[in-house]
């Protein structure tokens, strides 16, 4: 197709140059040069043509306007511009004034009606495009005031929205909760009628202010108010936020988690922390003449409850231990705590004088005598065991009488269950002075003062050392292994004692050998009911023995006798694998503090583990059997025992002889072995005297 | 206040003023459009008070974005991110690649909420464009939003288009960082096609429009030809480099008589390294 410009005159062709200048410096056209001058070409072909004819053709003139506007001519002067040169370049060429005016006048009428139109549509567009922006913003706004409003009904502080001064706008359900009012009532009120001090200095943007406000009834409360503004988009402080806080919920928050700390959560009695302050105080206020009785209760048996039953029973029967003790001294000033695992503490402050302590401990034990019956129909009857102080307070401090009723609980509880005991300051010293030394214990391992110490044992029959005993021996003069069981530390203490005498094994199997019978041991332990009970104790024993390579009957071991009897771990397992070994067996302890001795369940044990040796230690409790008549009970009882035993197969040992005079008599009675002063004490490997001859 | 009482949430602060005068309805209004409010009109006469040479700036940083887009179709560019698009008024960027190649892609961003509805209007049957309202000083905004992952290819050249619109960014967002992370994220090959406000040329007049402009949504923070370069930092320029809009590869057949230097816009085409 040929370039239409080029089928003009040259007058035409600076007519269109003259055009494009005018668009170029008057419209942004989104078309390439080459493509808006052709269209101004043919723009100028139909007016041309139309002012040929000597009928001009009406409709030419606003159709080139609308073509002007949809080609984008339309820049501010772009009309003025184009009919200028238009005007100029027709009437140049020769064509009329008169039809050129009125020709370019239809054009700028059909450019306007174009322009008209399309500028109604677009400002049609940009109403519906601010519209739906609105409706946007409008959900947007919905939805974070939906948030905030879920925010604000909920929240647990109040809320209160005020115009600048202070005019209730809105207020949260939480916020009419704090001032005790409905929220009908606190409209187009002002906080400051709510706050009590009203003489106070205002409220400090942005800082929490503690301020009372006032409630109906005229009652007050605290609160925290902290304030902040509302700003507009131009940074104009419209509204105020204030926050209220009801600071009694807070206190009632804290004096629950401090409810929390102080208390046990099982039973909800006060804590042994608790109570030793709740103590202080009741011992502060209590008058001086009047007394206060202080019972600690140890649970007998608790243990097998947890074991046999399961915690949750266990946890039941405390918690009913806690209802009874609480309702049994709630017509009292007195106040009922857990001190510990199964242990309760009961204070009473009398006001008048009160029954005998007996009769205390005896009505608190029937309380607790009465069995508990649960769901599934086990009932438990727990029994206590009880230790009990009464004094004034210018006897005794609180923490005196805590510790006093704790130590005769500890020593009732030596006199075996369901026992109770009043304090009794004589006995208390002396535990007292070995609570010091056990507790001393551990220190003294761990800095290497506890030593091993051995004792020669002899045999009676000619008084021959025949085995040494190790002990683990304190700098001071008593006896390691003892203060070990009060302590813990005994169970280590085992393992420790064995392995570490046996480093002398060889020495001792060179210096008895000549003497020993067959089949007798050189070297003896004797063990604390725990040590016995170890569950280790063989593998340590089998360690030791391939460490030396002495016979295993050159040891001899003694378990304790309550501890196998009492099925206490693993004793029984130990005394009768130590015997497979090959490793003499005996069993000490045999008098206990507690009871009767040698009864038929001990010798029959005896019989039963075949235990080669029988230790006997203090059985007429201080009193030297030399000096005792032959008739009385308890050593016929003796003699009697020692038959028995060496009837079943076992050889018969006694610990602590005095003298030779002693020694005598337990030989008499067919003791095989002794050891006590008589034969020397404790003391170092080089202390055991050379083989005689 | 005429809020208390009755309408109890009526406190909550309106968030967006829309009929705020914005730049991009100024921009439609000076290039002779419609697509604009009284306020906006009213802006746009104090504009022209400002600077009296203010519709040919309009329309000669609207003709660079044109021959810009027309040289990088030319260049096998078929993919376009137009930061700032505002109103779609005559000669879009969708327009434009499209008439040359019907396969080419456009993501149009702009921050205004009336530009993007009716960008969303005028897109609607368009499959091949879109808009994404977010603000191009959050890059990752608008490099994450899925319709840019959707119709973009990031493995592909992109002509990263940034016309008449970095001058609203303030020095404090860190204008560099900005187009550095937009360099980042195209692929190597891509274009940077970018115009801006500069006081280099007319002074006096800029000093004007950024006291005018302060007062709409769209304060204006010019730039000198050194800080414009260095923003193509990782691009190599094409020719002629930095430049008025009006010499930037002009269309020698519109000639408006005017002095090219008088364009008040800088602008500039580079390829990524």
């Amino acid at each position: 197709m040929p370039d239409p410009a080029q089928d003009l005159d040259g007058d035409h062709a600076g007519l269109i140059g003259a055009w494009m200048r005018v668009v170029a410096a008057t419209a942004y056209v989104p078309r390439s040069s080459t493509e808006v001058r052709t269209l101004l070409t043919a723009l100028l072909g139909r007016l041309t043509d139309a002012l040929a004819g000597s009928d001009p053709d009406t409709s030419v003139g606003p159709r080139v306007g609308e073509l002007m506007v949809e080609g984008a001519l339309t820049g501010e002067s772009t009309l003025e511009g184009s009919l200028g040169v238009l005007a100029d370049g027709l009437t140049d060429a020769g064509h009329g004034a008169r039809p050129v005016a009125r020709l370019l006048a239809s054009v700028s009428a059909g450019y306007a009606a174009a322009l008209r139109k399309r500028t109604l549509a677009q400002q049609e567009n940009m109403k519906l495009a601010l519209l739906t922006a609105k409706q946007r913003a409008e959900r947007d706004r919905r939805a974070t005031e939906s948030r905030f409003r879920e925010v604000f009904d909920a929240a647990a502080v109040g809320i209160a929205i005020t115009e600048l001064d202070g005019t209730f706008l809105e207020t949260n359900p939480a916020l009419a909760t704090i001032l005790g009012r409905p929220t009908e009532d606190l409209r187009q009120r002002t906080l400051v009628e709510f706050i009590a001090d009203d003489d106070e200095p205002p409220l400090v943007v942005g800082e929490a202010d503690r301020r009372r406000v006032i409630r109906p009834g005229g009652d007050t409360a605290w609160v925290y108010l902290t304030t902040s503004m509302l700003r507009d988009d131009n940074g104009v402080a419209r509204y105020r936020v204030t926050m209220v806080q009801d600071l009694s919920e807070i206190q009632l928050l804290g004096n629950q988690l401090s409810h929390q700390s102080l208390h046990d959560a099982l039973t909800g009695l006060p804590n042994r922390m608790h109570f030793e302050s709740r103590l202080e105080a009741m011992h502060a206020q209590t008058p001086p003449e009047r007394l206060l009785t202080l019972l600690c209760l140890d649970l007998d048996a608790f243990a097998l409850v947890n074991t046999t039953y399961g915690h949750s029973t266990g946890d039941r029967v405390l918690r009913t231990v806690a209802n009874r003790l609480t309702a049994a001294v709630s017509a009292k000033k007195a106040l009922v705590a857990r001190i510990g695992g199964d242990e309760f503490a009961v204070l009473i402050a009398h006001e008048s004088p009160p029954p005998p302590v007996s009769t205390l401990v005896s009505a608190l034990e029937v309380e607790l005598s009465e069995p508990d019956y649960d769901g599934g129909g086990v009932g438990l009857a727990v029994s206590a065991t009880t230790g009990a102080v009464r004094c004034t307070k210018a006897e005794m401090s609180a923490t005196e009488m805590f510790r006093a009723a704790d130590a005769a609980l500890r020593y009732a509880r030596s006199l075996g269950k369901h026992q109770w005991a009043e304090f009794d300051a004589h006995a208390d010293r002396a535990a007292r002075k070995l609570g010091t030394l056990a507790t001393g214990l551990p220190a003294a391992w761990e800095n290497g003062e506890l030593s091993i110490a051995y004792q020669p044992v002899v045999r009676l029959a000619d008084l021959t050392p025949v085995r040494v005993r190790a002990l683990a021996h304190l700098p001071t003069d008593r006896d390691a292994a003892e203060l070990a069981e009060l302590t813990g530390l005994s169970v280590p203490l085992g393992p420790w004692l064995l392995t570490r005498s046996a480093e002398h094994l060889d020495r001792w199997l060179a210096r008895f050998e000549p003497v020993v019978d067959e089949d007798e041991a050189v070297h003896r332990v004797l063990l604390s009911p725990t040590q016995s009970a170890d569950a280790d104790l063989s593998a340590t024993v089998n360690a030791v023995l391939g460490a030396t390579c002495a016979a295993p009957g050159s040891l001899e071991i003694g378990l304790d006798t309550a501890a196998v009897l009492g099925c206490r771990g693993d004793a029984q397992d130990n005394l009768r694998t130590l015997s497979d070994i090959g490793v003499i067996t005996a069993v000490h302890g045999f008098t206990a503090v507690h009871g009767f001795t040698g009864g038929p369940r001990e010798v029959a044990m005896v019989e039963r583990f075949g235990v080669r040796t029988v230790i006997l230690s203090d059985p007429f409790e201080g009193w030297r059997p030399d000096w005792l008549p032959r008739e009385a009970v308890p050593v016929r009882a003796t003699v009697e025992l020692i038959a028995a035993l060496r009837s079943a197969g076992a050889s018969v040992g006694v610990l602590g002889v005095r003298d030779h005079a002693e020694a005598t008599w337990w030989a008499e009675q067919g003791v095989r072995t002794a050891e006590g002063p008589a034969f020397g004490r404790p003391g170092g490997v080089d202390d055991i005297a050379p083989a005689r001859g | 206040m005429d809020r208390a009482g009755a309408d109890a949430t009526s406190w909550v602060p309106d968030g967006i003023d829309l009929e705020r005068p914005s730049a991009a309805r100024l921009y439609d209004y000076l290039l002779g459009g419609a697509h604009n409010f009284a306020h906006d009109r009213e802006l746009a006469e104090r504009f022209i008070k400002a600077q009296p040479n203010g519709r040919e700036i309009a329309r000669h940083n609207r003709s660079f974005l044109r021959r810009s887009v027309l040289m990088l179709v030319e260049l096998g560019v078929r993919q376009f991110l137009d930061l700032g698009s505002g109103i779609p008024t005559v000669g879009n960027v969708h327009e434009i690649a499209q008439t040359a190649d019907p396969t080419s892609r456009v993501v149009y961003v702009d921050y205004e909420e009336v530009a993007y509805a009716h960008s969303m209007m005028m897109l609607a049957d368009n499959p091949l464009a879109t808009i994404v309202q977010a603000d191009l000083t959050r890059p990752q905004d608008i490099l994450d939003a899925p319709q840019t992952r959707e119709l973009l290819d990031f493995d592909q050249p992109i002509g990263l288009l940034m016309a008449g619109v970095f001058h609203f960014v303030a020095p404090e967002k860190d204008p560099a960082r900005l187009v550095a992370q937009y360099r980042d994220a195209i692929a190597p090959g891509s274009y940077l096609a970018f115009s801006q406000f500069t006081r280099d040329l007319m002074p006096t007049e800029m000093d004007r429009i950024v006291e005018v402009m302060k007062s709409s949504r769209d304060p204006m923070y010019p730039r000198s030809h050194a800080e414009i370069t260095a923003l193509f930092a990782g691009f190599d320029l094409v020719e002629p480099g930095i430049v008025p809009t009006a010499l930037w590869r002009p269309d020698l057949g519109f000639d408006d008589g005017g002095d090219p230097n008088r364009a008040g816009i800088y602008a500039g085409v580079g390829r990524k390294r």
